[in-house]
C-alpha cells in the first residue's frame, strides 16, 4: 500500500472509529467521490445523534445532542501553493451545493498536502469565516494542522490533536 | 460455493458461539428454577452436577447452530466472490457493481457494493475479522479492474 493511501486509511479511521466521534458519528465513507469537476479522495457522511452501547447514552443523545446531518470532505492537494483564494471558492461553493442537495447542516473540508503551507495559506485557512464549513489544511510528514478559527474548524482539530500527538511519536 | 475461487476467509467467530452458550444454558438452568417442587428435591440431591453436566452439550448446541445459521463463509478472486451464511450462497461477479461504500453499523463495518442506486449487497467485513479500511481498497480495486478486463 502506498504511503498516502495508509494515511488516508488512518485518517478515515481516526475520524470514524475514535477522536473524530467526538464531534459526529460518520457512518459511510467513500474513496474518490466525484462532486462537480472535483474528486475528493475520501467523502464521510453521517449525523449527530450518536449511538452508544448503554441506554444511558441512547437516552442522553435523543435529549440532548442535535439531529444535523454532516459530511466530511478530503482533498489531496499536491502543494500547498496551489491553495489560492480561488482554488478554496471553488471547493467551498462545491461543498455547500452539496450540502443544500443532501440538506447537510455541517461540513468540514481538509486539505491533504505535502510540504508546510506558506505563511499566506495558513491565513488564508484560519481567516475562513464560515460558520458551517470547518476548514483544516495537513501536512502528514511534519504534522503540521492549520485550522479555520471558526466553531468547526476548532472542534476538529481538538478531535484529532491526540492522534497527531500519537503519530508523532 | 464455486470451488474456483482462490481466497477464502472463514473465521470462527466465538464470541458469537459463547453469546448461543449463554442463551441454551440460561434456559437449562430456567427449568430447573421454573420446574415443579417435587421434582426439585429429586434434582437437590444431585448439585452442582445438574448444572455441570448440561455445560457440554451447551457448548456443542451452541456451535451447533452457529455453523447452520450464523458462520458465514466467504471466498473472492479477481472475477467474483461468494458469501456463504449459514447455509445459504449468494455469487456475484464484482464487474457488476457501480459504487462500494464502507458502512459503519451498531453490528460492526459492513462494504456495501451498489448494483443500482437501490439496490445493495453487503460485505460483513467485521464479522470476517478483516481490517475494513484496507480490505475496502481491495475491493475498490478488485471492482475496478475487473470493469477494465471485461
Amino acid at each position: 500500500m502506498r504511503m498516502s493511501e495508509e494515511f488516508l486509511c488512518k485518517l478515515e479511521e481516526e475520524l470514524m472509529v475514535k477522536g473524530g466521534r467526538w464531534i459526529a458519528d460518520f457512518r459511510e465513507s467513500e474513496r474518490n467521490y466525484r462532486l462537480g469537476d472535483l474528486t475528493f479522495d475520501i467523502y464521510l457522511s453521517g449525523g449527530t445523534k450518536m449511538k452508544g452501547f448503554g441506554l444511558f447514552s441512547r437516552i442522553l443523545s435523543a435529549l440532548l445532542l442535535p439531529s444535523y446531518s454532516v459530511a466530511c470532505y478530503v482533498i489531496k492537494v499536491r502543494s500547498s501553493n496551489l491553495v489560492s483564494p480561488d482554488f478554496l471558492k471553488k471547493l467551498l461553493s462545491i461543498i455547500r451545493g452539496n450540502a443544500e442537495k443532501n440538506h447537510i447542516k455541517w461540513s468540514w473540508l481538509m486539505l491533504i498536502v505535502r510540504d508546510d503551507p506558506p505563511s499566506k495559506v495558513v491565513k488564508l485557512v484560519e481567516n475562513h469565516k464560515d460558520k458551517e464549513i470547518g476548514l483544516l489544511l495537513h501536512n502528514p510528514d511534519s504534522k503540521l494542522l492549520v485550522n479555520s478559527k471558526n466553531l468547526l474548524g476548532e472542534r476538529m482539530r481538538a478531535c484529532l490533536k491526540l492522534w497527531l500527538k500519537k503519530s508523532r511519536q | 460455493m464455486p470451488e474456483t475461487l482462490v481466497e477464502k476467509i472463514s473465521p470462527v467467530r466465538l464470541f458469537d458461539i459463547f453469546k448461543l452458550f449463554v442463551m441454551i444454558m440460561a434456559v437449562q438452568i430456567g427449568i430447573i428454577v421454573f420446574m415443579p417442587l417435587w421434582l426439585f428435591e429429586i434434582v437437590r440431591k444431585h448439585f452442582p452436577l445438574v448444572v455441570i453436566l448440561p455445560i457440554l452439550p451447551s457448548i456443542l448446541i451452541a456451535y451447533y447452530i452457529y455453523m447452520k445459521t450464523r458462520h458465514i463463509e466467504f471466498s473472492y478472486d479477481s472475477k467474483s466472490f461468494s458469501i456463504k451464511r449459514g447455509k445459504l450462497t449468494s455469487t456475484h461477479e464484482w464487474n457488476k457493481f457501480t459504487k462500494v461504500l464502507l458502512v459503519n453499523t451498531d453490528g460492526g463495518f459492513l462494504i456495501r457494493l451498489y448494483l443500482t442506486e437501490e439496490e445493495t449487497f453487503d460485505i460483513p467485513v467485521s464479522k470476517l475479522k478483516l481490517n475494513p479500511f484496507t480490505f475496502r481498497l481491495k475491493v475498490l480495486k478488485l471492482v475496478e479492474e475487473s470493469k477494465k478486463t471485461s
